[in-house]
């Protein structure tokens, strides 16, 4: 059964969302899930991933809630009139973390739940992540596609450096293929992306010098990286779910890596999705999420 | 005042709908919101739902709902087709009217909304009004659109292009599920809208007014020309403004709200409704 609530946030704004509650609920132990929206999508989620997600884990005995943040979609608010990656920035900075508080205060105080988890797709990650280190009392986060770095002003409209950087390795790998050489002589190569990549790859290595892999592109954000750490100490569990065709992934590889090492998986889990791109739009990819995160809360 | 609500369609299914009435007198026209399908939907929801509250604020009561397998509606998209969407539209004319005591309905759309819209008001002669924001007039060319998606993010995943167009149609028409940006086109649901040509569809007299969004202005969009001449022939073209694009339903260049075209919108809920439904030929 899915119901439309409403409560506020604590400025007050009105938050639209929508619970789903099982029709049987004879589960032992009760679970919560609540949906963190990615930045400027609605509660319903690019390709309405959201609500297939909810609909699924609805089916097997979990709560979920799905909330409009302020100033998106049916809340009320307005978000800062800026551009586009000024507001992916805000959302890294965590300007709707109040608002993910404030949701799980309104379910707690709806139903008694035994477990809580917070679900987040790229910027909603990034919030779930902020609020966790907030509220102890958080079971566990679902991350998906999750930025642990900030959006960079200088780079908008432009190759990120190191995506010239990993595919400037991966070619050099296939230098002495015969395969490579037959489709570049052949036509068969985007020439015009293969000498942008070369022109961002030899322009910032003329600029900065040979640099580690940490220190080309985005800065990692601080705020993610020291709640990461508080979250986990706080025996917080985490999965990670990040799509293989996605630069993302990239990043949380080169810069993320050395603060999950040494963790156990049972607190911190990363899967990578082949095949898949940044929203998960493939249906085996979407078929493949639904079972994993299926999987990963467990039965109610 | 703004309520969110769940309301059954014709079929028996939970719509989501969202209700927006002035604070004061609510007026006489209410107004319906076709919103666009899929992804689009997505990125014109907050548009929408700005839209609404201006459109309150001066005096015009609105609903807008998501169709049956779209949004917060029930069923899956792939479920469902053109037929279930103008079913809803018409539906949603009720519901409006149960909940605000209009006297005149306009229904505003985007792209594929806009579609929705006109295939309503060929089936339902009580609606007074038409607003068509970059309608899409041409079912078929919409699809190309979709299938191109598709070829692109086989590129992206796997380097290569696995199947081509013709053969994705093959797989449809073969009862296939072919994925777009994330959502299932169904065979009914593209043999449907492959089929519609608003330029073709020549018994709608619901007096109409084409809104464009141009980045380039003088750039001109030879299917809405044809059609805003169809239109005017039959003498239901009220107005025809091109705006500069301040809002996108590709991508999400723009995410402020687009004043400009809330006040046109505006302006041409006041000029249908001081020309009591009569429409002028311009």
């Amino acid at each position: 059964m899915e119901t439309v609530v409403e409560f506020s946030n604590t400025d007050m704004q009105r938050l639209v969302g929508i619970l789903h509650v099982p029709t049987q609920d004879d589960s032992s132990r009760k679970t919560g899930v609540i949906m963190i929206n990615s930045g400027l999508e609605d509660k319903v989620g690019v390709h309405r991933l959201y609500v297939k997600v909810a609909r699924r884990l609805c089916m097997e005995g979990k709560y979920v809630l799905r909330f409009d943040g302020h100033g998106v979609g049916d809340s009320e608010g307005e978000l800062a009139q800026v551009s586009k990656v000024e507001k992916y920035l805000s959302i890294e900075n965590g300007i709707f973390v109040n608002d993910a508080l404030c949701a799980l205060e309104f379910i707690r105080k709806r139903i008694k739940l035994d477990r809580i988890f917070l679900l987040g797709l790229c910027g909603g990650g990034v919030t779930s992540m902020l609020a966790a280190s907030r509220d102890c009392r958080i079971d566990g986060l679902i991350l998906l596609a999750t930025p642990v770095c900030l959006e960079a002003l200088e780079l908008e409209g432009k190759i990120n450096p190191l995506e010239a950087h990993e595919r400037m390795s991966t070619w050099r790998k296939k230098l002495s293929s015969f395969k490579t050489w037959y489709k570049f002589f052949t036509l068969r190569m985007d020439y015009s992306y293969l000498f942008k990549m070369i022109n961002v790859h030899i322009l910032h290595s003329l600029k900065s010098g040979p640099a580690c892999n940490e220190e080309i592109g985005r800065p990692l954000n601080q705020r993610f990286v020291e709640a990461f750490l508080v979250y986990t100490s706080n025996r917080g569990r985490v999965l990670f779910c990040f799509p293989e065709n996605d630069l993302i992934t990239t990043e949380f590889r080169h810069k993320f890596g050395r603060y999950i090492s040494g963790l156990a998986e049972s607190v911190c889990e990363v899967l990578t999705f082949k095949n898949s791109n940044h929203e998960f739009h493939s249906i085996d990819a979407q078929r493949n999420l639904m079972d994993t995160i299926s999987k990963w809360l467990g039965p109610s | 005042m703004e309520k969110s609500f769940f309301f059954k369609n014709a079929d028996n299914c939970r719509l989501f709908g969202h209700l927006f009435r002035p604070d004061d007198t609510p007026g006489t026209t209410g107004i319906i919101v076709c919103q666009p399908i899929a992804e689009e939907r997505c990125r014109a929801r907050r548009m929408f739902v700005n839209m609404a509250r201006w459109l309150s604020n001066h005096g015009y009561p609105v609903l807008f709902f998501d169709y049956y397998g779209e949004g917060e509606s029930e069923g899956d998209f792939e479920e469902s087709d053109v037929d279930t969407r103008v079913s809803d539209v018409l539906y949603a004319l009720k519901v409006l009217r149960e909940n605000v005591p209009v006297q005149k309905i306009g229904l505003i759309g985007l792209r594929l909304g806009a579609l929705f819209a006109e295939l309503a008001a060929l089936q339902e002669k009580n609606i007074d009004f038409n607003i068509l924001i970059n309608p899409v007039v041409n079912g078929h060319a919409y699809l190309q659109e979709w299938l191109r998606f598709n070829l692109a993010s086989q590129f992206v995943a796997y380097g290569r292009i696995l199947r081509n167009r013709e053969n994705l149609v093959q797989g449809l028409m073969n009862g296939e599920q072919i994925e777009t940006e994330g959502f299932i086109l169904s065979r009914e649901f593209y043999q449907q809208l492959a089929a519609t040509d608003l330029i073709a569809d020549s018994g709608i007299n619901t007096p109409v007014s084409l809104v464009e969004l141009k980045d380039d202005i003088n750039k001109q969009d030879r299917d809405i020309m044809v059609f805003a001449s169809s239109c005017r022939s039959k003498s239901r073209l009220i107005d025809h403004s091109v705006l500069r694009k301040t809002f996108d339903w590709k991508t999400w260049k723009y995410t402020n709200p687009p004043q400009n075209l809330f006040e046109l919108v505006t302006d041409l809920v006041m000029k249908v409704n001081k020309q009591n439904g009569d429409c002028c030929r311009i």
